[in-house]
């Protein structure tokens, strides 16, 4: 053990102290963006991480397909039960499909909430320490990805980008226990309008998400299907989250949570899609609101001037 | 043979982010949480082999990179890397050819960046477990891992050093 506690040394690690806090409080806060160096040095490890994922992926696969060529049989009988089903949802689907068309050709030019574009993306590492939940992706600013976005695979919701560089990002998953991550989703109810919470954290001990902060007067029970509200702004609406599995009243019985389990696995990503929304068309339906709005309350006006007289 | 000991380093640094998590991806049945060091345990090696000097530049590096790439928040690898390679440079002779002993520091080296790294994220409110819970799920979980990864790599990294040395000493020589 060399001297440790001679003066210098104990200067320069007071040194280096002062300089850890200055950092860590200068990282700290949310940031926009991330410094020009640190997105060089993703880039350049991101690099060297698809290099050395991509051929750990197809071993995997590889391993996966055996497994599931075990299982084949039971899969099989499963599916066949599924079948029976699959008819009757399809003329279902069909008819609501029929009624949506003709619905939205109504309201021209209006994009639902729930239009968007996907960007396909390799997940290149995930973070070995876990304190934090975030994987890294390989599609970055120069394909079109921005802070924000939604992130989901087939089966669900994973998260949203945290930040982006030029050829890589960082997705904050949503089990990630960061106080600022939080995504509005909704419940659907079968009558009346669904009810809105927030995703906000994990429960470690359960390994389910938290939705919180649901109106008390919204009946909610185990089974229901949560998905994303596209209220937030920042997400679309529809993007399937998971399915309620216990409802609590939460601490001042004002509210209450839900725990849910996740439809998507976050410990098994291999390929996720970037949700790019199409935003012009966000504005362009806000701007068309509001011309209406404003039309509807100077129809108003004339009328009440109407009957002054 | 200058590059390899960074290169071995850096070899390390990316496994644990790719091929660790691919094919022992963690899962809901698990409740241990296994963080591979395995960058970090080759830090160790070289710090107690070439010095502390070596350790803490490479534990700078090492720490550096990882806050980078795989967090937001940069300074506490950067930070603990450094310090805790700085203060393993038990670089006699009697500490070298014991591999037990080596193995020793290893893992309290280990053991004292996980209590630094939850301490550190216990104040800047990452983490919010008890010590109790940290100690069972993450800290011996991360100490036993490490540790056999170390038991891996002690012989052929040692082996790896007394070449150097050799080639060191051959060029003073000349």
């Amino acid at each position: 053990m060399p001297h440790f506690f001679s003066n210098k040394r104990l200067i320069l690690l007071m040194v280096g102290i002062i300089i850890l806090v200055i950092l860590v409080g200068l990282t700290m806060r949310e940031r926009e963006q991330a410094t020009i160096p640190e997105q060089i040095m993703r880039d350049s490890v991101g690099v060297v991480q698809s290099v050395f994922q991509r051929p750990a992926y197809f071993v995997r696969d590889i391993y996966d397909d055996f497994v599931n060529i075990l299982n084949v049989h039971e899969e099989n009988e499963r599916l066949k039960g599924q079948l029976n089903d699959y008819a009757m949802l399809r003329s279902e689907i069909e008819g609501l499909r029929e009624e949506n068309d003709s619905l939205t050709s109504l309201y021209e030019g209006m994009e639902s909430l729930s239009s968007f574009d996907t960007i396909p993306a390799l997940v290149i590492d995930r973070q070995p320490d876990r304190w934090t939940e975030t994987i890294g992706i390989n599609r970055g600013t120069q394909h079109g990805i921005e802070t924000d976005m939604a992130v989901i695979t087939e089966e669900g919701l994973i998260g949203r980008v945290q930040y982006t560089s030029a050829f890589t990002s960082q997705v904050q998953l949503l089990s990630d226990g960061e106080r600022t991550n939080r995504v509005s989703a909704k419940v659907s109810s079968e009558e009346g309008d669904p009810a809105v919470g927030f995703i906000e954290g994990w429960d470690v001990d359960q390994d389910l998400l938290v939705l919180q902060k649901v109106d008390s007067e919204n009946e909610l029970e185990p089974g229901q299907f949560v998905s994303t509200s596209g209220l937030g702004g920042l997400f679309p609406a529809d993007l399937p989250i998971g399915e309620i599995v216990d409802v609590q009243v939460d601490e001042y019985g004002l509210t209450q949570n839900a725990y849910i389990e996740p439809s998507a696995d976050f410990f098994h990503l291999n390929h996720v899609l970037v949700i790019e929304r199409n935003v012009d068309n966000i504005d362009g339906i806000q701007e068309e609101f509001l011309q209406q709005e404003d039309e509807e309350i100077v129809e108003e006006e004339d009328e009440s001037e109407g009957s002054d007289d | 043979m200058r590059y390899l000991l960074p290169a071995f380093v850096a070899f390390f640094f990316i496994i644990e982010g790719t091929w660790f998590q691919v094919f022992f991806p963690p899962s809901t049945e698990q409740d241990l949480f296994w963080v591979p060091r395995f960058a970090f345990v080759t830090v160790i090696l070289i710090s107690i082999y070439r010095g502390s000097k070596s350790g803490i530049f490479y534990g700078m590096g090492l720490g550096l990179f990882q806050d980078i790439v795989y967090s937001t928040v940069i300074g506490i690898y950067t930070f603990s890397y450094a310090l805790i390679g700085y203060m393993t440079g038990f670089n006699f002779r009697a500490v070298q050819s014991r591999p037990f002993v080596v193995l020793v520091i290893v893992m309290v080296a280990v053991a004292s960046l996980e209590s630094l790294i939850y301490l550190m994220y216990t104040w800047t409110g990452i983490a919010q477990v008890t010590f109790e819970e940290f100690a069972a799920t993450r800290l011996l979980p991360s100490v036993v891992l490490n540790g056999a990864f170390g038991i891996l790599l002690i012989f052929p990294l040692r082996k790896f050093f007394v070449m150097l040395e050799d080639r060191d000493r051959q060029q003073e020589n000349v």
